[in-house]
């Protein structure tokens, strides 16, 4: 018995594993992150060393594109190179903070319009696969942020909260298929669930054939789903079709927030009955008002203070 | 000419399976880590080179151990914990490729780099295909168009151009270590 043990072991704890596996797929299918015993741990130990990396990727970038390049130019030129680049650095760098201003600006113009108060927070990392889209964020339960918070940018809805540790969390895009949001063509108020394609793109599901839905409308949130603010914008349909048999027509939605360039987000909090908070998490009221300088960045103005209602536009 | 491979390999001491086992945590953290950030910004994204599956199936040619299944299972767990939400999709697929890579390696030679990226390229196909059949059985996926299999190709493609980078940089890291 134990010579058939000890002989057959990798395919005895390959056969283990598996069923390890299809365990945890069957028990996290229909609720995403029940049983997920290491996740909380990765991500927490892997949230600065992806910090450190991203940081130390885009200063060997920068080295390699100001300066290897340059490399061979004639010596009498030197000097002149020297006070180019510099002046380029500079302008590089005043570039960069104009536009950091703006997109903090429209950032904070968002979190103005919010009925909720909302944490800022950088991207770090984003999907390990092409399979899905998520990103990893600088903020997590220490800032407030819970499983199913809502996560927008300026453009509009970018997805939910699905993960957490105390330093960082990880955000579920609209693309994820197993992603469900309730919301309108904003031309016609027509109804319908919001679920993420494979690739990239969305689907807009139980939409009767004859509701009238066209290519460019524009999908807003619905509110109903009790998450998202009512009228944020979700994407623009790109196709419909009628052909397939069935009760429903079938329509593809793009994005209006462009996950692969969202640099920073905003993560709305609970608040009395704006929001609904998801069951069992603790309140996120005491979490502290959104905090671009630890972003590493010029970011917006420190918000009212604690239980102070914000003031519109 | 049998194609049969020994298995009379003397075994490892105990030391050189930690260092061994050292040496491959550093490189899946280091390879998630690059996947996760510096990769993205060189591919746009689109088209990831998978690392990590790399790195599986090096366990599955050379390490024919609890230890090997132990670690394809886990990385695999480690990338559930930064792709999608579907906790097990990518063990489930990891584990498989280990174990069918384990089972071919057992019964050919595999000593040659080209079979390295042989193993390598079928092993990315077969970890696709292992993840649309998870993804079609535990989620209602409505529709899946010939973009995914362009995906998964072209994935399986520049996993296999970056094998002989990445076997050849562990073969040297075992060496230097002491391993086998």
């Amino acid at each position: 018995m134990l010579e058939f043990v000890r002989r057959n072991r990798v395919l005895l704890s390959s056969g283990f594993f598996l069923l390890c596996s299809l365990g945890l797929l069957s028990a996290n299918a229909r609720q995403p992150g029940r049983i997920d015993p290491l996740g909380h741990l990765f991500l927490e130990v892997m949230a600065p060393l992806q910090r450190l990396t991203a940081g130390v990727g885009g200063t060997v970038r920068g080295v390699f594109d100001r300066y290897v390049m340059l490399v061979g130019t004639q010596a009498e030129n030197e000097q002149l190179q020297a006070r180019i680049r510099d002046l380029e650095r500079r302008s590089t760098h005043l570039g960069e903070m104009e536009l950091m201003n703006r997109r903090l600006k429209r950032l904070l113009a968002l979190e103005r319009e919010l009925p909720t108060k909302a944490v800022s927070a950088a991207v770090i990392a984003r999907d390990a696969s092409v399979w899905f889209q998520s990103l990893t964020l600088n903020k997590g339960e220490l800032d407030g942020i819970q499983i199913g918070m809502p996560v927008l940018a300026p453009e509009g809805v970018v997805g939910l909260i699905a993960s957490t540790s105390l330093h960082a969390s990880r955000v579920l895009l609209l693309t994820d298929p197993n992603i469900g949001i309730d919301v309108l063509v904003q031309r016609t108020r027509v109804r319908g669930i919001l679920s993420g394609l494979l690739e990239q793109g969305t689907t807009l599901k139980y939409v009767k054939r004859s509701d009238d839905v066209q290519v460019g409308d524009r999908v807003v949130a619905s509110g109903l789903d009790g998450v998202f603010p009512k009228g944020l914008p979700v994407g623009r349909v790109t196709k419909v079709s009628r052909k397939d048999r069935g009760l429903f027509l079938y329509a593809e939605v793009q994005p209006e927030a462009d996950a692969s360039r969202l640099e920073e987000v905003l993560v709305a909090l609970p608040n009395g009955e704006e929001l609904r908070r998801p069951a069992g998490l603790a309140t996120a009221a005491d979490a502290g008002p959104p905090d671009p300088a630890s972003l590493g960045l010029h970011g917006p103005p420190a918000p009212a203070p604690k239980g102070e209602r914000r003031p519109r536009g | 000419m049998s194609l049969l491979q020994s298995t009379h390999a003397p075994a490892p001491s105990i030391g050189a399976e930690l260092r061994a086992a050292g040496i491959y945590v550093l490189t899946g953290t280091a390879a998630l880590l690059l996947q996760t950030t510096v990769l993205h910004g060189l591919t746009g994204g689109r088209i990831i080179p998978d690392l990590v599956l790399i790195l599986c199936v090096y366990l599955g040619l050379h390490e024919h151990n609890l230890g090997g299944a132990t670690g394809a299972f886990l990385l695999g767990y480690l990338l559930d914990s930064f792709s999608g939400s579907l906790v097990g999709l990518h063990a489930f697929a990891m584990t498989t490729v280990y174990l069918v890579v384990y089972l071919v390696s057992r019964r050919l030679w595999m000593d040659n780099a080209l079979s390295g990226v042989a193993m390598v390229f079928l092993g990315s196909l077969l970890k696709g295909l292992a993840i649309m059949v998870a993804l079609a059985a535990y989620l209602s996926i409505d529709r899946m168009s010939f973009g995914v299999a362009q995906t998964v190709f072209a994935e399986a493609l520049l996993a296999a151009a970056l094998t002989p980078i990445l076997f050849g940089g562990l073969g040297w890291a075992k060496r230097a270590a002491g391993g086998n």
